[in-house]
């Protein structure tokens, strides 16, 4: 790094107190600068020899007032954060810790002559990181059979059946605490434990760790204050100056003080949490409610501005926060007041009518005798089109949650959807999905002796020749095999991950609002949390169920078409083989309520689940549990796949989540829903099911609707994401998109604008039942 | 008998237009009856019957060469289906790999339709749905409808038949203990007016609904309106007697004109009677309910 030039001001050195004042002139649009990331680098290497808590301070205290940005003209709430192209976060884009994000990098390069010395310090900086970033520490730390069996990080242009992710994902914290303590008492919590007998080095190490973020928070909320006031003598309009006052009252005010207006707490929580780097807000109404209820019941605020407040918080969502995070959770019968939390709750579901984006993922935990007031606008918003809330059933997800976490029910009860949906136990458990599996690649392989049909790279077990097998039962002990191979190295390299993680970081902003991590003087991955877990995701399930019951069927049973047959329409794409191809299609298919078909897909899914979660056992890892969740992998994950015997075209999307593939369920939305709940849910994290209604479902059948999804969840049904859309809208979208800018859809684990969609993806929303 | 066997046309799950809540509605086919708007026009014929989607048709004419009796001809380069000369050997369905044609109606015993329809009996029970029987005329599979309504009370499913009443009264009243609702339809008013438009008398239509209602049975009367044909004052005083005359009928629906049944009807090769129409619109449907109101009929609402 000696190339490196800037100075670094002696912004930080071994000696350095970390209370030095930070400037305001750093705080608008430069963290994609070479400026931010040399400085950064450079912080790094001078607290080579610290602590790791000091090191996260001093580059924290570099990081802070470059990557957070100006306010917007309609914010009621400061907050806007944009990483740089260096950095240090638990969770940005697929990193943990501390990132180099390369590929921007590259972009900026392309920009400068080679010659230039920008040029060759972009390069210098690149150079080192690439030997030192935490992902790097984690591919290098990977024993030789992740190695061989997870090869590759290049999800998007490789094919492997699995790939491992590197990330912290799925942060909830305990933002209940930091409302009721605000910064000063969440300092005094960590001081008195510092101060109890007995407490090592290494901790102390970490509590001090603490104490110097949340001075380091205090004193930023202050600079961010001071940004603010500054805005208010250049700002003429007298309802944004009173406005900005508020904000800027806000933000001095929570610098130590706990807060005492939902203006106060929303500011905070909003702050704390984009310091810490997470991107998932839990159980809102129970750390909003009782200070909302106050100030409402003493006329301290109206409904009105609550909303206003609410929706400004709404609107921080998407501009902050990729599409498939941001979840914020209301509802579940075991809140501490829950009168009060469900007033929250309503408020939270106006705020999602109001704003009407595709962030954050209001979801809303159902349970008997819930709020019929709550329940009732909650469908009024997903007749509406907002695909929010989603529906998620307390009565089958708690004691699911017991059996698959192994916890007791009391913990169980504070599960929480986070991202595309899988569940963690808020500020108790991790449960990060760091590896990905195609499993129909798995049934590919089986079918190909463990070489891939796309391109012929050897890249599974050898689980002997298709032509070769007997009867179905060996052909599927095959493509068990396969799952077999690949699954444990996955667990590994998670176990690897989270090691890694807690060595080079101790999280302190995380690990002081999850529980046990003051307790115990530990980080939050060195030892500090309860339940340190891992999840896997998981996609093309129906893929996979649907091609394995035509091969049974059509192969084995019938012998409508012979071995050799099938693997050569494969491999061409059923070019002349449209005969073949029809009646492939016409084998019974997942969704339709088919016994047939049903049997296999659960098969498929307990073996996965079950083979997923028994890695729990040769690992560390308190779980080890399948998520079928879905981004956008199963498109990329269809370009992996060749042709598949269930006579989806190769390279084409597969089905997302749980869900039928497309226009598949053919025989109403009840079947579809007795096909879903057929899956057991006590042996997983956590699934998505998509439906697709057209509006008249809401606006004349009602309370049919109503009685369909309570007997689904009667009948184990776990959770439900609803698109409420016209086909026709959809498909005069295709030619008019700007007719259409609101036209929401849930894509799998995620919403988004129809318009913004790649054509692929929209013409796989559009392949979908509409019932 | 769980063996007998019915010919229908569709067994539809999720059905939420066939009665209340959500229900499985078993449609038959075959009806006396000949409706100028037939929604259903695939549902008249008592026999299976060839149907061709010409917009899923790739013209690859391989229907062509598998015909044997004719069916399937060229013109202008074009596939044409002669409909009258299919013998339903199925020969064409089997090359075709669009899936542009197929074979309308098949057979079903009680038992399988009963198994399936049973496969959603927590819906019904949340729901206070069940099974519909509609057609075509059910009553014209009077066995099989019997049997199947039968096997479903005796599984505890509630039970609706949507019938046009065109049945000897016998039978209704056979079958009466078997049902719990009667969607019971009323077309047109004034004998001749009702042979115009569906192709019978009313007279038998009229004596089976006084049969039904004087036995306590419960009738959700549905009366489908076919803007400028059956939209009338005569025909919307009639109605508003009908529910004077008969004040705890179930409901009483107007079933407002679509042109759903149009295409159905090309793709079996019939030419619709009424082919103008569009579907029916907001106002159209206000102003019905104001007419019948003029004629002192309250309790209707748009079906």
């Amino acid at each position: 790094m000696n190339n490196v030039k800037h100075k670094t001001n002696g912004i930080f050195s071994a000696n350095a107190n970390p209370r030095v004042p930070m400037s305001k002139e750093y705080f608008i649009n430069k963290s994609s600068s070479l400026e931010f990331a040399t400085l950064f680098t450079q912080t790094y290497i001078d607290a080579a020899n610290l602590p790791i808590g000091l090191r996260e301070i001093a580059c924290s205290k570099v990081q802070l007032p470059y990557i957070f940005q100006d306010i917007l003209d309609d914010d009621l709430i400061a907050g806007h954060r944009k990483y740089g192209l260096v950095g240090f976060s638990p969770e940005a884009d697929n990193s943990v810790g501390y990132f180099c994000n390369k590929n921007l990098i590259f972009d900026e390069m392309k920009k400068l002559s080679p010659q230039s010395v920008e040029y060759s310090e972009w390069k210098s900086i690149l150079k080192f990181w690439d030997a030192e970033s935490t992902n790097t520490k984690i591919r290098n730390a990977f024993p030789e059979e992740v190695q061989n069996k997870l090869p590759s990080d290049k999800f998007l242009d490789d094919e492997y059946a699995a790939f491992p992710l590197y990330r912290m994902a799925g942060i909830n914290l305990n933002n209940k605490k930091l409302v009721e303590l605000g910064i000063s008492g969440l300092r005094d919590e960590v001081k008195s434990h510092k101060q109890k007998v007995n407490v090592d080095i290494k901790s102390t190490e970490l509590y001090n760790g603490m104490i110097a973020s949340l001075d380091l928070f205090s004193d930023f909320t202050l600079l961010y204050a001071s940004v603010i006031t500054d805005k208010i003598f250049q700002t003429k309009d007298k309802e944004r100056v009173e406005e900005l006052q508020q904000m800027a009252d806000a933000l001095f005010f929570i610098s130590e003080k706990k807060p005492e207006t939902l203006l106060q707490a929303t500011q905070l929580v909003w702050l704390y949490n984009m310091v810490a780097g997470t991107i998932n807000f839990g159980r809102m109404d129970i750390y909003f409610s009782e200070i909302y209820v106050k100030e409402i019941d003493s006329d301290n605020l109206t409904e009105e501005e609550a909303l206003k407040i609410m929706q400004s918080l709404w609107r921080m969502f998407p501009k902050n926060i990729n599409q498939f995070n941001g979840r914020v959770i209301i509802g579940g019968a075991d809140r501490p007041n829950i009168k009060n939390a469900d007033r929250f709750a309503l408020l939270a579901i106006e705020a999602t009518r109001t704003v009407k984006d595709i962030n954050p993922q209001l979801s809303l935990r159902c349970y008997e005798g819930m709020n019929q007031k709550v329940y009732d606008l909650a469908i009024n918003a997903v007749g509406e089109g907002c695909t929010f809330p989603m529906l998620y059933n307390d009565e089958v997800n708690i004691l699911a949650v017991e059996k698959s976490f192994v916890v007791p029910f009391v913990d169980a009860q504070s599960y929480v959807p986070y991202g595309c949906g899988e569940f963690v136990l808020e500020y108790k458990s991790f449960g990060t999905p760091n590896a990905i599996l195609n499993v129909l690649k798995c049934v590919e392989l089986a079918l190909n002796n463990g070489v891939s049909m796309l391109t012929g790279n050897k890249i599974g077990a050898k689980t002997g020749e298709f032509e070769n097998f007997n009867s179905y039962g060996d052909f599927y002990n095959a493509y068990k095999k396969q799952v077999e191979y690949i699954v444990p190295a996955c667990a590994i390299a998670q176990d690897v991950e989270f090691k890694i993680a807690g060595e080079v970081a101790d999280f302190p902003y995380l690990s002081m609002l999850y529980d046990g991590c003051l307790e115990k003087g530990k980080g939050i991955f060195s030892g500090g949390i309860e339940y340190l877990g891992a999840t896997v995701e998981t996609y093309g399930n129906t893929n996979a169920a649907d091609s394995l019951a035509s091969i049974k069927k059509n192969i084995f049973e019938d012998k409508q078409i012979s071995k050799s047959d099938l693997l050569k329409m494969l491999q061409v794409n059923f070019n002349g083989y449209e005969k073949e191809r029809s009646l492939l299609i016409d084998a019974p298919k997942y969704g339709n309520d088919n016994f047939y078909v049903d049997e296999i897909a659960t098969d498929v899914h307990n073996h996965l689940c079950n083979c997923i979660r028994d890695q729990k056992d040769t690992t560390n890892l308190h779980s080890h549990l399948v998520v079928i969740i879905n981004n956008e992998m199963n498109t990329w994950y269809g370009k992996a796949c060749i042709a598949s015997a269930d006579g989806r075209l190769s390279q084409l999307p597969l089905a997302p989540g749980n869900a039928a593939s497309g226009g598949m369920d053919k025989n109403g939305a009840t079947a579809l829903l007795n096909s879903v709940a057929k899956l057991d849910p006590n042996i997983h994290a956590g699934t998505v099911q998509n439906i697709k209604f057209t509006p008249d479902m809401f606006s004349k059948h009602l309370t049919k609707f109503n009685a369909m999804l309570k007997t689904y969840f009667q009948r184990g049904g776990t959770q439900l994401m609803i698109t409420v859309v016209n086909q026709k809208d959809l498909l005069e979208a295709l030619v008019r998109p700007k007719d259409f800018p609101n036209l929401l859809v849930r894509v799998g684990g995620f919403s988004a604008r129809f318009i913004e969609l790649s054509p692929e993806v929209q013409q796989e929303i559009i392949s979908r039942t509409a019932h | 008998m769980k063996s007998t066997t019915g010919i229908l046309f569709e067994l539809f799950r999720f059905s939420v237009n066939d009665g209340p809540g959500i229900r499985t509605t078993v449609f038959l086919k075959g009806c006396p009856l000949n409706c100028l708007w037939c929604h259903n026009p695939e549902s008249i014929p008592f026999q299976p019957q060839l149907s061709f989607n010409n917009d899923a048709c790739i013209n690859c004419l391989k229907c062509v060469d598998a015909c044997k009796s004719n069916t399937h001809l060229i013109e202008d380069n074009k596939h044409k289906v002669n409909f009258s000369n299919c013998i339903l050997a199925g020969d064409c369905i089997s090359v075709c790999d669009s899936k542009a044609l197929s074979i309308i109606g098949e057979n079903k015993s009680v038992q399988e339709i009963i198994e399936v329809v049973k496969q959603d009996k927590d819906y019904f029970k949340n729901s206070g749905g069940g099974l519909t029987i509609s057609g075509g005329e059910p009553m014209s599979q009077f066995n099989f409808i019997y049997e199947l309504l039968k096997e479903a009370k005796a599984n505890g499913i509630e039970t609706c038949l949507d019938t046009s009443g065109y049945a000897p009264q016998d039978k209704f009243e056979k079958i009466l203990p078997l049902v719990d609702l009667f969607l019971y339809d009323y077309k047109a008013t004034t004998e001749s007016f009702h042979k115009k438009l569906v192709s019978v008398s009313s007279e038998l239509i009229l004596n089976n609904l006084e049969f039904l209602y004087s036995k306590g049975a419960r009738i959700i009367l549905r009366c489908p309106m076919i803007p400028g044909v059956n939209d009338n004052d005569v025909h919307f005083k009639a109605i508003a007697e009908i529910a004077d005359k008969y004040p705890i009928l179930e409901k009483l629906e107007l079933m407002p004109y679509h042109k759903m049944g149009n295409e159905k009807g090309l793709r079996i090769g019939i030419k619709p009677e009424i082919d103008y129409l569009e579907n029916t619109d907001e106002r159209t449907k206000e102003k019905w309910i104001d007419n019948l109101k003029s004629f002192g009929c309250n309790k209707v609402v748009i079906g």
